[in-house]
């Protein structure tokens, strides 16, 4: 069985310029840091270039890195940085946003049971995260897909807690606007009672 | 057929933060880095690597060339044994001496 070393040891020994600790770290982290980075993006080539970026900083910075703690929140912080300077640089996802929304529809896998008004609803909320301003998305994607405390998103994001449970309140706000605009399209009579 | 915009209005919060979790798992279903991606970063991080080992060469011999050229200089002042050192007030001596050391040093910085 080989030897789990800790995020510290490692970042030690990368400030002597070890490679090897370096791609422990990559091993450990590279999906987390992906995931993340497409989540934002929604584009490979862009989340392959933040993975890439965010290591070569591990690299370079080693020597600023706290080494008792782990490594996961400063790595989320860079992640979420590269990703949010891409989104706002590029904004490669409101231009094409009809484009992205139909292939990532298409490559889900439905389950058979799913009806056709499930998948709508599906397809309305990821075009609906997709539209929601970039701060407000990624706290989103912290909070549900990373399952990070509201502290955690504080540090990552570099803002007061009390900023993070705002973003959080209004992303969901829009969220749930969205999927009960797309309610009212489908089923025009449940509508009319509420208004 | 259950309305969502029921099932939101009656149990908001835990209606909304499900379909949001798995609107987001299904964003990210199936995705992991492509192995080239170790790669770049290795390569990336060789070529820092020389490219920092390569300057830190050419500083080593220019420290080396100043230390020469500091050496020759000393070498050939000659210094009275007994008489105080007039040329040490020669302004043209001084800048020619200031100006050769600023050249190296920027040498050295850039």
């Amino acid at each position: 069985m080989t030897k789990q070393h800790t995020d510290g040891w490692l970042v030690v020994r990368i400030r002597d310029g070890d490679l090897e600790a370096l791609s422990e770290l990559y091993e450990r982290y590279k999906t987390q840091v992906y995931r993340t980075a497409i989540a934002i993006t929604r584009d490979a080539r862009a989340a392959e270039d933040i993975l890439q970026e965010a290591f070569l900083r591990v690299y370079t910075h080693a020597d600023r890195i706290d080494e008792t703690v782990t490594l996961g929140p400063w790595l989320y912080r860079v992640t979420t940085n590269l990703a949010y300077t891409w989104t706002t640089r590029v904004k490669r996802w409101i231009c094409s946003l009809p484009r992205v929304v139909e292939h990532w529809a298409s490559s889900v896998q439905w389950s058979p049971e799913a009806t056709a008004e499930e998948h709508e609803r599906r397809r309305i909320l990821q075009q609906a995260i997709d539209a929601l301003p970039p701060r407000q998305r990624i706290v989103i994607i912290l909070y549900y897909l990373e399952g990070l405390s509201l502290k955690e998103i504080a540090y990552v994001m570099d803002v007061p807690e009390g900023t993070v449970k705002s973003r959080l309140h209004y992303a969901r706000r829009s969220l749930k606007e969205a999927i009960l605009e797309q309610e009212h399209r489908l089923v025009p009579e449940v509508a009319y009672d509420f208004t | 057929m259950t309305s969502h915009r029921c099932v939101l209005e009656g149990n908001t919060r835990d209606e909304l933060d499900n379909l949001i979790y798995w609107a987001l798992r299904e964003r990210v279903a199936g995705s992991s880095p492509p192995p080239r991606v170790w790669g770049c970063i290795e390569a990336r991080v060789q070529r820092r690597s020389a490219c920092m080992g390569g300057r830190f060469r050419v500083v080593l011999a220019q420290v080396s060339r100043v230390c020469t050229f500091l050496s020759a200089q000393i070498d050939s002042w000659i210094w009275p044994q007994d008489a105080w050192v007039e040329w040490r007030f020669d302004p043209c001596f001084t800048r020619l001496l200031v100006d050769q050391y600023s050249f190296l040093l920027v040498q050295l910085t850039f």
